[in-house]
């Protein structure tokens, strides 16, 4: 074949450019430590890298509704807690009524016991959560539930579901119904406290006592029902964390550069474009030229 | 009977070959770097003999003429190539601009701005009495929206900046056209009066291969060295007439429009600004399909909750009424009335504080299988979307990286046939040098004869 003086700078210019082209590429994917770095670079892989994001991102706001449900459901077992310790007080002043040995002015103390125990269960009801709703108002959640009317106890909430996304399609409720558990315990002291100021001690011993205890048992359901809850809400932000940093890896996969494959191809890209140059740069030296004097 | 002085006469005829060989072998030295030059060899004949008696005696050599070393065969392939080579690199670098508007895999891009926005809806959904989620909820929205627009701003800007180059590509092949034609009419006059215009036609190659780059390009020789060219069915030079290449045409059936007719455009700079057209308006008319599906989805669910403002019937992406055609992705946003307060959105049907349901079912459509987007999610329909543009660029690329290699295989072929080697022009120059050299000492020792004879009368 004639080669034309043109050509051979042309290939040697073509030669250069291929190598410096190969050598700035794997640069790059170095430099960065992506593979894709537009959609033409792997357009089925930036299908897959769009699609594992948006997953991932999907998880971590479960795990971000996780953790809200943990602080209401927390909020709740501290009431109810708290509902217990009042309810185990109201047993003890029971108790005591009911025995013969009291006289009535200590039940007629007793009675202001209650009622200061009965205004600390409306103030419990009554709990804010940790972005000022009311814990125990169903979905009415801005609405004070509990007020007193007349003497009598008023429900303004509702026993409606509040539940929150965990998983595609999965709901976890973070709110319980209060009623009628609050308003029962209500109105039992409110029983009690008339039972003491009348010195019935057959109806405290009788009834009195029996209504605390079973309200005592649908608390500690209660109780079950949220810690239950509280376990799904770990074991799930467990689940979710594992798949997530599977996802984190699945992504790096798709996007991110094999290093090690990148330093050969770097090394090989490299010496291409040394031997590129040293083959102008001596080649080109050689012209008839030289040998005419 | 050939005279005293013919051996002069013959020996002056060859210097002068040699020096026309020699301004030759200059000219290709000089042109070596000239885009386009075809070297050029000088062609020697013998002189025409004289008759001594019975005797045929040689006159000695002529520069009958220059020639230009071209392969007519290669041409055509070159210029066949580089249609298909400008519609590639036309169509490559549109969609490499097109993708990098896309700001994704890891920028930030519509995609980001999705999920962000279902994230809101699952927060708010599952806490419905935080403000803060509520401002969340609009600001993503605002975000998704105008994500959206601005995508479909930047591809419509590409899109009108097509527009003004297809008119400019035209009027570029319309001047090509009256250059090739009044070269063809400057070719027919040399022609007539002095032989071969070997440096026009290298002027004229060049200009139906830039033509080509435009459009595809038929070459038809005439005897008389004019050329007549024609794209297709469309005539664009009759040897001294070019012919006006119509402005009007239709970027969707990639044709340029004269009255009745059409003329179907397959290659070239035209046919690829024809083609990045049509992607463009399809990667459009995609992003209309996705926010018209928003409005519909996310306004279907929402509008049936009650607002803290009490109000039911709240779109939350601006639309029109029903019944009328929506409006895509130009004006795609949040509905002014929650732009304004967030009070206005709705989490659910009651309109208690509390009730996150419809929220919830918003938060839901992430995994719903949509039906006018062909039943797929509306994340799976966007990357759908950005699958479809890195594989065009793709494709793009490769085709023209194939193409770019056949361009340079071509390249290389005429260059071995029609490039200057200054190896060899070096080589022709001792040659020639010491041909001019010899003639001298010939012409010398004829002219030491002569003198000899002159001498003798003395």
């Amino acid at each position: 074949m004639r080669i034309s003086t043109g050509y051979q700078y042309d290939s040697y210019m073509r030669d250069i450019q291929l190598a410096q082209d190969n050598l700035t590429t794997i640069s790059q994917q170095l430099a960065t430590g992506r593979r894709i770095n537009q959609p033409s670079d792997d357009p089925v892989g930036v299908g897959t890298s769009l699609s594992l994001r948006s997953l991932q991102s999907g998880i971590q706001q479960y795990m971000s509704n996780l953790n809200t449900a943990k602080g209401s459901l927390g909020y709740i077992d501290n009431a109810a807690s708290s509902m217990s310790d009042l309810l185990n007080q109201a047993y003890q002043l029971a108790v005591q009524g009911a025995n013969s040995s009291t006289d009535q002015t200590g039940r007629n103390a007793m009675v202001q016991q209650i009622s200061s125990l009965q205004n600390q269960l409306i103030n419990i009801a009554n709990t804010q959560g940790p972005n000022g709703s009311y814990i125990f108002a169903g979905q009415k959640s801005t609405t004070k539930p509990y007020t007193i009317n007349a003497g009598a106890l008023v429900f303004n909430g509702d026993t409606k579901a509040i539940n929150v996304e965990v998983g595609p399609g999965q709901m976890l409720q973070t709110n319980v119904a209060s009623e009628p558990t609050i308003s029962t315990i209500y109105n039992n002291l409110e029983q009690l406290k008339n039972d003491l100021t009348g010195g019935t001690v057959g109806a405290i011993s009788g009834i009195d006592i029996t209504n605390i205890q079973n309200s005592l048992t649908d608390i500690s359901n209660l109780r079950g029902t949220v810690g239950a809850r509280m376990q799904t809400v770990t074991s799930m932000t467990s689940q979710w964390q594992i798949r997530s940093d599977d996802l984190t890896k699945n992504i790096s996969d798709v996007e991110d550069v094999d290093l090690s494959a990148a330093m050969v191809q770097y090394q090989q890209a490299n010496q291409a474009y040394t031997a590129a140059l040293t083959v102008a740069g001596q080649g080109s030296r050689l012209s008839l030229m030289d040998f005419i004097q | 009977m050939p005279g005293l002085f013919q051996g002069i006469s013959t020996m002056n005829g060859a210097l002068r070959a040699f020096q026309r060989a020699l301004n030759v072998t200059g000219n290709n030295i000089s042109n070596v770097n000239t885009t386009g030059y075809s070297r050029q060899i000088t062609q020697f004949t013998e002189a025409n003999p004289t008759t001594d008696g019975n005797v045929m005696i040689g006159n000695g050599v002529s520069a009958s003429s220059i020639a230009r070393i071209q392969d007519q065969f290669l041409f055509m392939r070159q210029i066949q190539a580089s249609s298909e080579n400008g519609r590639l690199s036309t169509l490559n670098s549109g969609l490499s601009t097109v993708q990098s508007v896309t700001n994704e895999p890891a920028g930030s891009g519509i995609s980001d701005a999705l999920n962000a926005f279902f994230n809101a809806w699952s927060a708010l959904g599952s806490s419905p009495d935080t403000d803060a989620l509520r401002q969340q909820v609009q600001q993503t929205g605002e975000t998704l929206a105008s994500r959206i627009r601005g995508m479909y701003a930047d591809l419509q800007s590409q899109a009108t900046q097509t527009t003004n180059q297809i008119s400019g590509t035209i009027q570029q092949a319309q001047d090509l056209a009256n250059q090739i034609a009044s070269m063809n009419k400057e070719i027919l006059r040399q022609g007539a009066s002095n032989g071969v215009a070997n440096d026009l036609l290298d002027a004229r190659d060049q200009a139906v291969q830039q033509l080509s780059q435009i459009m595809s390009v038929t070459v038809q020789q005439h005897t008389d060295g004019t050329i007549s060219l024609y794209s297709g069915q469309l005539p664009l030079v009759d040897q001294g007439t070019a012919s006006t290449i119509p402005t009007t045409y239709d970027a969707t059936s990639g044709t340029l429009i004269d009255g009745g007719l059409s003329y179907k455009i397959g290659s070239g700079n035209l046919a690829g600004q024809f083609q990045l057209s049509q992607k463009i308006a399809s990667y459009q008319s995609q992003l209309d399909t996705l926010a018209n599906s928003l409005r519909t989805e996310f306004n279907s669910i929402h509008a049936t909750g009650t607002n803290l403002l009490g109000a039911t019937g709240q779109n939350f992406f601006q639309d029109v009424a029903a019944g009328n055609p929506q409006t895509g992705a130009v004006d795609f946003q949040v509905d002014p009335a929650i732009v304004a307060d967030t009070r206005a959105i709705a989490t659910g049907v009651s309109g208690d504080a509390g009730d996150g349901g419809l929220a919830l079912s918003m938060s839901a459509l992430r995994d719903s299988a949509i039906a006018s987007l062909g039943g797929k999610t509306f994340g799976a329909f966007y990357s759908g979307i950005i699958t479809g543009i890195g594989q065009d660029a793709s494709d793009a690329q490769t085709q023209l990286d194939t193409s770019n290699s056949v361009m340079s295989q071509i390249g290389q072929q005429i260059q071995s046939v029609s490039g200057v080697s200054l190896d060899e022009e070096m080589s022709n120059m001792l040659r020639f040098q010491r041909s001019y050299q010899a003639a001298a000492k010939a012409l010398s020792i004829f002219d030491q004869t002569t003198n000899d004879l002159i001498n003798m009368i003395q």
